[in-house]
Parts: C-alpha cells; sequence; structure tokens
C-alpha cells in the first residue's frame, strides 16, 4: 500500500497531495501527518470525496488510512461535488471590520454579523481570513452570534494560516480550521460569494 | 434569562462613545441593527439585559450620551 509523507508539509499541500493520489486511481493508501491543521482538512476533503477516513495515532503524529467507498468506481467525481454545493452562498470575511476607519467599521461588522441570524437567507458557510479571525476567537465581541450560526448550521471557517499568523490556534472559539483549498473550492463551485 | 432591552441613539458617534464606556465598565452589550419599530436616525444599537439597564443609564447620563431604552 502507498504511503504518503506529508509530515512537515503546510497547507493546503498535505490535501493537495491527498486529491492528486485519489485522482491518479489509488483506491488505498495512508497518508502520515504531524500537525492537527492538515489532518482535520484531509478528513473534511475526503468526506466530500467520498472516501472514508480511518485515523491512528503514530509517535510523531497521526496515519490516516484512506479508502475509497465501495460501488464507485470513480472516488473523483468534480461534477457531483460541484452540483452539491452549487447553490451555497458563501462570506468571505477578510477584516474585522467594514471599510477603512476602524472606529465605526467594527461597530458595522458586529452590526453586520449580529443581523445575521434573524434574516431569513442566512449564508451556508462564512469563512474567516486574516484580521476576520479576530472575529472566531477569544475575545471576539461577536462569539455568541457566530455560536448560535454555527447550531442554526451555518459553517464558521477559520483560516489555519491567519490563525496561526496571529497566534490564535489555541483560542479558537467556534467553528473548524480550513485552508486555501477549501477556500478556493467554495469561490470556483458556482457559489454565490460575498467579501467583506 | 433575563429580559433584554435595546439602548438606542441619534447619532452613530453616540452608540460609538456608549460603546466604550460600557467597555470600560466591563458591562456585556451587542451591537444589533435598531429594530424597525423603533424611530431612530441611527442604524446601530446596543442590546443589553435587563439587570444591568439601571447601571448603563447612570454611566450614559453621566458621560452625557443621549440615548433612549426600550424592551426589545
Amino acid at each position: 500500500m502507498k504511503t504518503l509523507d506529508a509530515r512537515g508539509l503546510t497547507c493546503p499541500e498535505p490535501v493537495l497531495l491527498t486529491k492528486k493520489t485519489i485522482d491518479g486511481g489509488d483506491k488505498e493508501f495512508e497518508v502520515l501527518v504531524d500537525s492537527e491543521i492538515p489532518k482535520e482538512n484531509i478528513k473534511k476533503f475526503c468526506s466530500s470525496y467520498n472516501c472514508d477516513v480511518e485515523e491512528n495515532n503514530t509517535q510523531d503524529g497521526w496515519k490516516l488510512l484512506i479508502r475509497q467507498k465501495d460501488g464507485n468506481s470513480s472516488c473523483a467525481d468534480p461534477l457531483a461535488l460541484k452540483q452539491s454545493l452549487s447553490s451555497r452562498t458563501t462570506f468571505l470575511i477578510t477584516c474585522n471590520k467594514i471599510g477603512i476607519n476602524e472606529e465605526l467599521g467594527k461597530i458595522l461588522m458586529e452590526g453586520f454579523i449580529n443581523t445575521l441570524p434573524s434574516v431569513t437567507n442566512k449564508p451556508d458557510q462564512i469563512i474567516f481570513l486574516n484580521e476576520g479571525v479576530f472575529l472566531t476567537t477569544e475575545n471576539s465581541p461577536v462569539l455568541n452570534t457566530l455560536k448560535r450560526l454555527h447550531n442554526d448550521g451555518v459553517e464558521i471557517k477559520s483560516c489555519g494560516t491567519c490563525l496561526d499568523y496571529y497566534q490564535l490556534k489555541e483560542k479558537l472559539e467556534v467553528g473548524s480550521i480550513t485552508n486555501m483549498y477549501d477556500t478556493i473550492e467554495a469561490i470556483t463551485t458556482g457559489n454565490i460569494i460575498v467579501k467583506l | 434569562m433575563s429580559a433584554e432591552y435595546v439602548v438606542y441613539f441619534q447619532s452613530t458617534h453616540d452608540v460609538i462613545k456608549a460603546k466604550k464606556e460600557l467597555q470600560q465598565a466591563c458591562i456585556a452589550h451587542e451591537i444589533i441593527p435598531t429594530p424597525k419599530k423603533l424611530s431612530s436616525e441611527c442604524g446601530m444599537s446596543l442590546k443589553v439585559e435587563a439587570f444591568v439597564l439601571e447601571r448603563v443609564h447612570e454611566i450614559l447620563c453621566l458621560k452625557g450620551v443621549r440615548f433612549k431604552s426600550d424592551l426589545l
């Protein structure tokens, strides 16, 4: 069985390596990872790519056994994936304020997020990038609202690179960690994207 | 859960000032859009819980912030 060594690789490389291997026709293989973020991203990717993942601890991380699900000769069906996501609305929040003015911008962002639970058409997912991750982590003024949205089924995702840069990885309070692969997929699969 | 009140203002500057004062006093609050039923010139308001309302009134009056409040 093939073993991919993704230890030490930064996101989104481990996911891309996994995707390439599945696309190359491997039905069963292992991926070695040494960090929580690539492990979770690979698992998320596999669930959307019709593969099972079995997780085992190793001395320096995890070994993920990836198996293509039975009854599906082509594991990767980009069209099905695209169709399953096509009516989704994604908000990309790249800052913790709306517009340039810091003082007003922060009030507007809080107001914007705190209004979301009361609207009929909520976004399907909200991806927080760059300073946006200050909204999903400790001391964010909108944590309660984001938790409510998360409980209502809105996916809340924070960029792992950004959390790492601002040293907020341990302070994430809501949703999950994501990578550029997920973000680009959200943009390129026919979703409605709103960038703030 | 205690009742919630909306504290609303005549201007955005008043909202910003009120928020700063409440932050300094460590009073929990949330920025929310002003409910449509209230006539206000400012689209943003503060939501606070009933048990801090009196304290909010004291602080905002002391600091000269113009506001009104209503049950949410």
